[in-house]
């Protein structure tokens, strides 16, 4: 049977679906029977939200990003008006 | 028969950025820019990422006439910031590198010899990841262990789970097998998790 450090090195494959066949019936197994893996793989799936969420609100452009993208945006719309379109 | 995965919204957003609309662009840059930055960063480090960011801009605007959506828009400007990043890189003449390292599981001590647990994780108080992320004193902790990830780690797992990207784009970007992918993502997310197991245990970072 799997044990469970194998099944902790695989978690990720399986919170993601990307396993198939017998790797997945064998981890569905060992979580249906082992409480300890069961909750590691609930803490993962708790981390990998807590980890998107910590992402949406992080990296912001600066101001002065933002200024020079606007300049750069105007001059490039005024030079790409075709006289007469 | 022709695939065409182009939303209205996008169509929309393409026209209202042809048509020099302002207030369209600034939003549009402002949404993409954690997924083009955590791209560019990845690729040719902090230093140059918002240069490469606005290049690549440019770069979208010049070809958006042209814009089929075979794609979406937003895995379309990716790959144009991930190509502006290596363009730059390869100017610059340095490489990347992200082999994964072989930190061992064998001897990770939290399982017995056998590969049974040795030391279970308990339950954690918090449960859900907003009431986790309540402690500001979590949050600073998880960044700043997050920035002490090896480069490769640190990389995947900003692209995949804070940024949101597809493996398979991820993959393609940075020119690694997904086998590879998968391990340094999965060790990433391991070293985060037991981040959080601590401060539930022992309130501290
Ligand atoms: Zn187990």
């Amino acid at each position: 049977m799997l044990s469970c450090r194998e099944l902790v090195r695989h978690s990720s494959e399986y919170v993601e679906g990307e396993l198939t066949g017998w790797s997945k019936w064998s981890l569905k197994l060992h979580l249906f029977i082992c409480r300890r893996c069961s909750r590691y793989v609930r803490h993962l799936r708790t981390t990998i939200d807590a980890l998107a969420m910590l992402g949406r609100g992080q990296t912001e452009p600066s101001r002065e990003f933002m200024a020079r993208m606007q300049q750069r945006y105007r001059d490039w719309a005024v030079a790409h008006d075709q006289p007469g379109s | 028969m022709t695939t065409n995965q182009q939303t209205a919204e996008e169509k929309q957003l393409i026209a209202r950025l042809l048509a020099r609309d302002d207030a369209a662009f600034e939003q549009v840059v402002r949404e993409y820019y954690p997924s083009m930055y955590a791209v560019a960063a990845a690729i040719i480090g902090h230093a140059l990422a918002d240069e490469v960011v606005q290049e690549a801009w440019f770069s979208v605007l010049g070809a958006l006439p042209r814009f089929e959506g075979r794609s979406k828009l937003k895995s379309w400007i990716i790959r144009i910031v991930a190509n502006e990043a290596k363009s730059r890189l390869r100017k610059e003449s340095r490489s990347v590198s992200l082999e994964a390292i072989n930190e061992s599981w064998a001897t990770d001590p939290r399982f017995a010899p056998a590969g049974h647990w040795h030391t279970p994780l308990p339950n954690w108080e918090s449960d859900t990841p907003a009431d986790l992320l309540a402690a500001e004193q979590l949050r600073d902790c998880l960044k700043m262990r997050m920035a002490e990830l090896p480069d490769n780690q640190k990389t995947i797992l900003n692209l995949r789970d804070m940024s949101g990207l597809e493996m398979a784009e991820i993959c393609n970007i940075l020119e690694v097998s997904s086998s590879n992918a998968r391990v340094l993502l999965h060790r990433a997310r391991d070293k985060m998790l037991r981040v959080i197991d601590k401060f539930q245990r022992l309130g501290e970072c």
